[in-house]
């Protein structure tokens, strides 16, 4: 045995943290800035850079992965050195992960502006950026378990487990959620289509908040607020409960946003009930952390530190009850694409996410300087200036939300829609539109007075080397507690679960006898592995979880295990299984290179963000867009553009509804044909021009993902194209209109009367089941406002 | 009867099922946290974040 010093890499701590409070300005700036834009549609002015469609992406990208990711990755590189008693293994891995991350950040918020961009939403970026991502992913990976390798200290913290889960997830959601067919250096379409793109885009979506925005940062809780609240956390065995509980449940709730969509309802079912069930797991973390405080509660009047920490964890609680409320299908048919779920997630990313943030900065940055906090009493403004910012923007979306989901259903009297318009609901919400820019700006303000108050901090103070030491023992010595990899394996925790799991599954496919047998027998299994528990620790022998604790790999490995049963039990039936998705034959007919070209310019424009392409089996819906949509209807969108928000109307069956002239005025000035609308223009596009050329080219790729593009239709693209073009631009000229045929305005056109189009049964002749009533399709949708004129097939 | 067990059943009823399970797991789990609180047992593993001294377990 000796005694080694070892010197913590504190800089790369420092990176990461001014990073995230840069690139905090940036997404929390923009955050402001879209807010303005939908309560004043005039402030993109004019120009596509700065439309709100397009910023949208960059300010959530940009709050998940440049301010809560390097927030994360200080909090980690911070507590991980401490915990495991040794330097980061690789001071170059730290450098490359942390240059490496800004790189992506920086890609990010050039190309999301330009329009380049896979709509797919939180993993907007184009495929060279996600190889770039999961490289850098890899670094990271390498240097945290490499570091845990070298460790000097037997057991690994209960954050250390949070990492490594976050570290796992995160890799195999970004590398499943991102597999696509490149056609150039900045496009690439997704290699699912409709349904199972749907899926796996929310499966990814949901599991980024879970192993992005919340396992890392209860990990930063559990090492911060011990350490802040000088006591130990409340409960360490609630602790391994609620860690094993939520990542083997977290992995299954994605389905919860496409409640009632063309989704099968089982995959639907069961995204809703991990959710009610994850309100359990999510609670009991939360309620550890506040715990914690016990007996210190008056810590709190005095410290911001655990002001903030106190308020993250409440607004954490707060959100993960709301998330599984809103969970449950029948609060999801009021609040699915409504400013609600805006609010909620708000809850959690300023609340949650910010909040522990500057909690763990304003204890951090004085540390790390060798000093005091310049001024407490900015820092409890700034407190009260972001709790009040939170409370102004949740309630304004809550009460807009509400609101929204009210008058979208409302009927009267006669079975009709009361707000036929949707702009009549638009208008009704806009002053909470307007509460909601001043609840950001507060939150925003505070922030800059935490940079003022953090740099007067660290003005003329020179950083501190932190340093401490261990005592190493001789390499090769034998730890007489560790077990074996074999230990693990054969460890009767593993044999109970083994036996006791396929018993249960025996128990549905034998007759009554044996299926009573083998209930008795997992009752049995189950009370036999506690007495040999039981017996076990009286002879002071260490449990199984005290072996794989202290082993890194063997940990990793059942975490993985954790995940993946979820991951693989909901995706692979619904991607692999043919008749998951109902297709009726020729009935379904792939997009012409024209409408393919307006797709793509409908993904670049983020129409997505604020329209839906998913009609839900509703009465309302059915009266104010049509029949619902259908699963068989999406089989040839790669990829699938169904939406989470509902700014303004679903489109889904909006071809042929109205003129061609109706959406030229529309995409030229909004308020022309939609008075009160608060889209902003897409002049641009009766300017810009397509490139006739890559339609063959996309068609081409498209086969390779399985849509049936003949070979004609491949080399007849470009004159199909010019034919389809010249018929919507001579449509648009003999109502005095002059537009190029192959201008992008055409090509929007062209998509957007093609939408909805392609039935599958023929028109009039299938029932929509409504959420009260069956109701026979009538001839056509109750509110068509006139007959389309061409553009469409 | 695996086929019985299927046909009479809603699409919801297995996932409730898993529910229940579930919830009932969980109630036991934290029941058995709060009430047969050991002291010891994971007191030096909650210690660890307040400690950043040297450790007496140091391993290589």
């Amino acid at each position: 045995m000796q005694t080694q010093r070892i010197e913590y890499d504190d800089a790369i701590v420092r990176r990461f943290i001014f990073a995230s409070i840069l690139f905090g300005v940036v997404g929390l700036l923009v955050g402001v800035h879209i807010a303005a834009e939908l309560a004043w549609w005039q402030l993109n002015f004019s120009s596509p850079y700065l439309t709100f469609s397009r910023l949208r992406p960059l300010h959530t990208n940009a709050v998940i992965f440049a301010f809560v990711g390097n927030m994360m990755f200080a909090g980690v590189y911070y507590s991980t050195q401490r915990l495991t008693r040794t330097r980061m293994a690789s001071d170059l891995l730290s450098k490359l992960h942390f240059w490496g991350w800004q790189l992506i950040i920086v890609a990010a918020a050039v190309t999301l502006p330009l329009g380049i961009t896979t709509s797919k939403e939180y993993a907007e970026l184009e495929w060279p950026i996600d190889i770039m991502i999961a490289l850098v992913w890899v670094v990271f990976a390498i240097n945290f378990f490499w570091t845990l390798a070298k460790r000097n200290e037997k057991h690994l913290y209960v954050a250390l487990w949070f990492y490594i889960a976050t570290i796992l997830t995160v890799a195999v959601l970004h590398i499943v959620n991102s597999f696509a067919l490149p056609l150039s250096l900045f496009k690439s379409y997704s290699a699912f289509a409709g349904v199972q793109d749907a899926l796996v885009q929310w499966w990814y979506g949901h599991n980024a908040v879970a192993f992005f925005l919340t396992t890392p940062i209860l990990g930063i809780m559990y090492y911060f607020m011990p350490k802040a609240a000088e006591r130990p956390v409340y409960s360490y065995r609630l602790s391994i409960v609620h860690f094993w509980a939520l990542v083997f449940m977290y992995i299954w709730a994605g389905p919860h946003h496409l409640l009632y969509t063309a989704l099968p309802d089982w995959a639907q079912s069961l995204g809703m009930v991990f959710s009610v069930m994850l309100w359990a797991p999510s609670w009991g973390g939360m309620l550890n952390g506040l715990l914690t405080l016990r007996g210190a509660w008056n810590k709190v009047r005095e410290d911001p530190v655990l002001k903030f920490f106190v308020a993250g964890v409440t607004f954490y609680g707060m959100s993960t009850f709301e998330g599984p409320l809103l969970s449950i299908k029948s609060v999801s048919a009021l609040a699915h694409y409504t400013d609600w779920i805006i609010g909620h997630v708000h809850g959690g990313a300023l609340g949650w996410n910010g909040l522990m943030a500057a909690g763990m900065f304003y204890w951090l940055v004085p540390r790390m300087y060798g000093t005091q906090l310049h001024s407490k009493k900015a820092a409890d403004a700034h407190f009260w200036i972001a709790t009040i910012g939170i409370v102004l923007y949740m309630v304004s979306m809550w009460i807009s939300g509400v609101n929204q989901g009210l008058m979208w259903q409302a009927r009267g009297a006669d079975g009709t829609l009361t707000y036929p318009s949707f702009v009549e609901t638009l208008i009704a919400i806009r002053p909470m539109y307007i509460v909601r820019f001043i609840g950001g700006s507060l939150y925003f303000t505070g922030f800059l007075v935490m940079i003022w108050n953090l740099l007067k901090t660290i003005a003329g103070k020179q950083a501190v080397v932190a340093s401490t030491e261990v005592v190493v023992e001789a390499p090769g010595t034998p730890d007489p507690e560790a077990g074996t990899l074999v230990d693990v394996i054969t460890g009767r925790p593993m044999w109970f679960t083994v036996v006791a799991f396929a018993a249960a599954t025996a128990f549905v496919f034998v007759s009554l006898v044996p299926a009573i047998i083998l209930a008795v027998a997992v009752l049995v299994i189950g009370e036999a592995a506690f007495l040999v528990q039981k017996r076990e620790r009286a002879a002071g022998k260490l449990s199984w979880f005290g072996i794989i604790e202290r082993r890194p790999f063997a940990f990793t490995a059942l975490v993985l295990i954790s995940v993946l049963i979820g991951g693989v039990a909901e995706l692979m039936p619904t991607i692999f299984i043919k008749q998951a998705v109902p297709a009726t034959g020729s009935a379904q007919q792939p997009y012409t290179a024209l409408e393919l070209q307006g797709r793509d310019l409908y993904t670049r424009e983020g129409c997505y963000v604020c329209h839906s392409q998913m009609i839900r089996p509703m009465i309302d819906e059915y009266q104010r867009y049509g029949e619902a949509s259908r699963a068989e209807e999406f089989i040839y969108d790669h990829p699938f553009q169904w939406g989470s928000k509902r700014t303004g109307p679903d489109l889904h069956r909006i071809g042929g509804r109205y003129p061609n002239l109706w959406h030229y005025t529309h995409l030229m000035d909004p308020r022309a044909t939609s008075p009160g609308s608060n889209m902003p223009s897409y002049g641009w596009l009766a300017d810009d021009k397509i490139d006739q050329g890559l339609g063959a080219k996309k068609l081409d790729l498209m086969t390779s993902l399985g849509v049936p593009y003949t070979p004609e239709q491949i080399a007849n693209a470009k004159a199909d194209q010019q034919l389809q073009g010249e018929a919507v631009a001579k449509d648009l000229l003999a109502q005095g209109v002059t537009v190029a045929p192959d201008s992008e305005m055409v090509a929007m056109i062209a998509y957007l009367q093609r939408l909805g189009r392609d039935r599958g049964v023929p028109y009039g002749e299938s029932a929509v089941k409504t959420s009260d009533a069956v109701v026979p399709a009538p001839a056509a949708p109750a509110d068509v406002a006139a007959p389309a004129t061409g553009g469409g097939r | 009867m695996y086929k019985q067990f299927f046909a009479n059943m809603e699409s919801t009823t297995l996932p409730l099922l898993a529910l229940v399970i579930f919830l009932s797991a969980f109630l036991v789990l934290v029941a058995r946290t709060f009430l047969f609180k050991r002291k010891g047992d994971y007191e030096p593993l909650a210690a660890l974040p307040l400690n950043d001294e040297p450790s007496k377990e140091a391993r290589p």
